[in-house]
C-alpha cells in the first residue's frame, strides 16, 4: 500500500486494522503504539514497525509503499478479504458484489 | 456459477484484446497486482474458488482449465537452441486442465457436498507464511508500479521502476507475476503481441527460460492442486 508518510484510517482499514484506545487492533489482536504518538496522523513508518510490516521509500519521489505482515501466510482465514478492482471501463468492482452466488476467480494476464 | 476473469496486466490495453472474445463475463483488471497480495496469486493461471457466502473454498493455486497448444507442438531440431529449449521446458510444466474444469464443475453443481470443497484448515495450511523478503518484494514491486504510471509507462515508465522491480525479482524469485510482467515490458517489440518468450534483456537480470532452469525446471514451475 503506497503512503507519503501518514496512514489514514480508511488505509489502516484496509491493512485490516483499526485505531483504538489500546492501540492498533484486528480480531481479538491489539499492538500498543508509542504513549506519545500523535493518533490523528500516524506515521506510516510507526505503523509498519509495530505491526512487523516492511516499509520502502523512493528517495526521489518520496512516495514509501508498506508490504504485508511479515510471519503470515496470504490469506488469514477462509473469509474472502476486502477487496475492489476495477473492470475495463474503470469502474470500481467491489468483489463482496458477487456474494450470493459462486465465484470463480480467475488470475491471468496477456503475457 | 460466476466466472470473474481478473487480468494482471499493467497496461488495460494489452488484455483487452483477449477480453472481447468472452463478453458475457465481468472482467475485472489488477494493474498493481494487488491480488498478489490479497489473494497470494503468484503466477498465472491461478484461481481462487468462492462460495455464495463470501467463503474462500478453494485456492489460490494453479488453475489450468484448457490444454495448452503447446504441449502438442512439434519441437523442429532446426530451429534456435533457446527456442528448442524454451518449449522443451515448456511442455514438462505440470497440468491437468481435464481434472480440473471437471473439479470446477462438480463444485458448481454440488457446491459445499462437493469433494473438491477444502476446509478453512486446510487452506490457510497449504499456504506458507511469507517470509519478510517475500513481504518486502510486494512493496518494492508496488512502489515499482507507481513510479512506472508515474512516468506515463513504456520505456519512461520501466526506467523508472526498473531498480524497485528488479529488487523485488530478487527478494521474491519464486513470484512470477513481477517478474513476467516487468521482462514483457523490454523484450516486445513496438506494435507487436506480447512475447511470451520474455528473454535474456539488458534492463532485468533474469528471463523466463534461465529462471525456470534455476527453479528446478518446467516440472517445479506450476504447483500441481492435488486435483
Amino acid at each position: 500500500m503506497l503512503t507519503t508518510g501518514v496512514l489514514s484510517s480508511d488505509q489502516l482499514a484496509y491493512m485490516g486494522w483499526e485505531l483504538k484506545p489500546e492501540g492498533l487492533c484486528r480480531a481479538d489482536r491489539c499492538v500498543p503504539l508509542p504513549a506519545d504518538i500523535d493518533r490523528s496522523a500516524l506515521p506510516a513508518a510507526v505503523v509498519a514497525d509495530r505491526l512487523g510490516m516492511p516499509i520502502l521509500t523512493d528517495p526521489n519521489s518520496g512516495v514509501s509503499a508498506i508490504g504485508p505482515e511479515a510471519g503470515q501466510p496470504p490469506l488469514a482465514s477462509n473469509v474472502l478479504p476486502p477487496l475492489t478492482l476495477a473492470d475495463f471501463e474503470g469502474n470500481p468492482f467491489d468483489l463482496t458484489q458477487m456474494h450470493g452466488r459462486k465465484s470463480l476467480l480467475m488470475a491471468w494476464a496477456s503475457w | 456459477m460466476d466466472i470473474v476473469p481478473i487480468s494482471l496486466d499493467i497496461d488495460p490495453e494489452l488484455a483487452r484484446y483477449y477480453t472481447g472474445k468472452a463478453t458475457a463475463l465481468t472482467h475485472l483488471i489488477d494493474t498493481d497486482h494487488i491480488t498478489t497480495e490479497a489473494l497470494g496469486f503468484t503466477n498465472v493461471p491461478m484461481a481462487l474458488w468462492v462460495d455464495e457466502h463470501g467463503i474462500i473454498v478453494r485456492g489460490p493455486e494453479s488453475a489450468s482449465v484448457e490444454r495448452s497448444s503447446l504441449k502438442d507442438m512439434e519441437i523442429d531440431e532446426s530451429w534456435p537452441e533457446r527456442l528448442k529449449s524454451q518449449l522443451s521446458v515448456a511442455k514438462s510444466i505440470p497440468s491437468n486442465p481435464d481434472a480440473y474444469r471437471a473439479a470446477v464443475l462438480d463444485w458448481a453443481r454440488n457446491g459445499s457436498a462437493s469433494k473438491f470443497v477444502l476446509s478453512e484448515a486446510e487452506i490457510v495450511g497449504r499456504l506458507s507464511p511469507r517470509h519478510r523478503d517475500e513481504a518486502e518484494a510486494v512493496a518494492a514491486f508496488e512502489l515499482g508500479q507507481y513510479l512506472y504510471h508515474q512516468a506515463g509507462g513504456g520505456a519512461p515508465g520501466v526506467s523508472a521502476a526498473r531498480s524497485w522491480w528488479q529488487r523485488a525479482h530478487d527478494l521474491d524469485p519464486d513470484n512470477w507475476t513481477y517478474k513476467r510482467q516487468a521482462w514483457v515490458l523490454v523484450t516486445t517489440a513496438e506494435g507487436q503481441p506480447p512475447d511470451l518468450m520474455q528473454g535474456p534483456n539488458d534492463v532485468f537480470s533474469g528471463n523466463w527460460l534461465d529462471d525456470v532452469i534455476a527453479n528446478g525446471g518446467g516440472e517445479a514451475y506450476s504447483t500441481p492442486s492435488g486435483i
